[in-house]
């Protein structure tokens, strides 16, 4: 007997998503559908995996969520858009919600944000400037660390974000 | 996938043996959420004839805001936790070696921004600690993570509280605990003897 295909959303269960079997099974506009509607349920957790899973597109048309997310009032999928966002970067409106996450007034979140800078080897004069001011603002010694190495990362390429 | 219920327990099971937890919450979370955490994870254990002992502590504080988002290592290796469970465990565990802390925190991803993950258990070098994400739906996935730090590898079966696809996927509530699980968590040098 066949086995039963698995849903967009069953396909999002265990620490990764299962992007391969969901690009196999699914076309690109149901997998944005999908994604789109989790984005916007009430269970945060699969929420933020589906807004990770956007970022596994690398499409334009995962903006929208992304921008959803970025706005929204949670920090939870405001970090899960950085982790989207990092794969990107060659998109400018992804970049400038990056450049929103970098000054968002959670920790968690800026960090998270500085980790997708430095992850995708971003390159961007006007996210340099942000970093270095947020250089001068961040009181906690662990942000400064990771300020100064993805700004080093800017400079020569290649960040161990850890 | 709807959920079956297990059927209930019609003998008593001898409570003799004992757990202690402590929970650290570093995010704001409804009473109701943690009263189901505890609920679920006294459940789980009692089935295993061990009384679990819990303290509660909510560290809110802004000095806590860093540990609010959390990385662990891929496939939560046991001996080798990430550099941020070292820091929070270093900085905030605050118990014995051979205390069960829990973090509960706002969300548990994975090192290099590879995956979000539920939770996840490790020993650094201050004694067992686990992190879950205050998000979980699931009321037992804190048992889940301790049942890791008792000895417990991962199943297949999602009727049993070790599936690998926990917490998105238990098919039987609660949970069930096979009896060379109960053996062997019972045996772990983390649970102790009710005198």
């Amino acid at each position: 007997m066949p086995s039963k295909k698995k849903s967009i959303k069953e396909l999002l269960y265990g620490d990764k998503p299962n992007y391969s079997d969901m690009q196999m099974n699914y076309t690109e506009a149901d997998i944005i559908d999908s994604l789109t509607k989790l984005t916007n349920g009430k269970d945060t957790f699969m929420a933020s995996k589906a807004i990770y899973c956007l970022g596994m597109l690398n499409s334009e048309k995962a903006i929208p969520a992304l921008t959803f997310a970025t706005r929204s009032n949670d920090q939870v999928l405001k970090v899960a858009a950085a982790q989207a966002l990092k794969n990107l970067t060659h998109i400018p409106e992804a970049v400038n919600l990056i450049k929103m996450l970098l000054t968002d007034p959670d920790i968690g979140v800026r960090r998270f944000a500085l980790k997708a800078v430095g992850i995708s080897k971003l390159s961007d004069p006007q996210v340099q400037e942000i970093i270095k001011t947020l250089g001068g603002t961040e009181q906690s010694d662990k942000m400064k660390k990771l300020i100064q190495s993805v700004l080093d990362s800017m400079e020569d390429g290649g960040i161990d974000t850890r | 996938m709807k959920k079956k219920k297990a059927t209930p327990i019609v003998t008593d099971i001898l409570i003799d043996k004992a757990l202690d937890i402590d929970i650290k919450i570093l995010t704001p979370m409804r009473q109701s959420k943690i009263d189901a955490i505890k609920i679920g994870t006294t459940e789980i254990f009692n089935t295993a004839g061990i009384q679990v002992n819990m303290t509660i502590e909510k560290l809110l504080g802004p000095q806590f805001k860093e540990f609010e988002f959390v990385e662990v290592e891929e496939n939560c290796p046991m001996n080798n936790p990430s550099e941020d469970i070292r820091e929070m465990a270093r900085e905030l565990r605050n118990a014995t070696e051979n205390k069960i802390v829990v973090f509960i925190c706002k969300m548990v991803s994975i090192v290099g921004m590879r995956g979000i993950m539920g939770g996840c258990s490790s020993f650094p070098d201050e004694g067992p600690t686990a992190v879950i994400a205050a998000n979980i739906r699931s009321k037992y996935l804190l048992a889940h993570e301790v049942a890791h730090l008792l000895g417990l590898p991962h199943v297949t079966d999602n009727d049993q509280l070790m599936t690998n696809e926990a917490p998105d996927k238990f098919t039987l509530i609660p949970p069930k605990l096979v009896e060379s699980e109960i053996e062997r968590i019972r045996e772990s040098n983390l649970v102790s003897n009710l005198t």
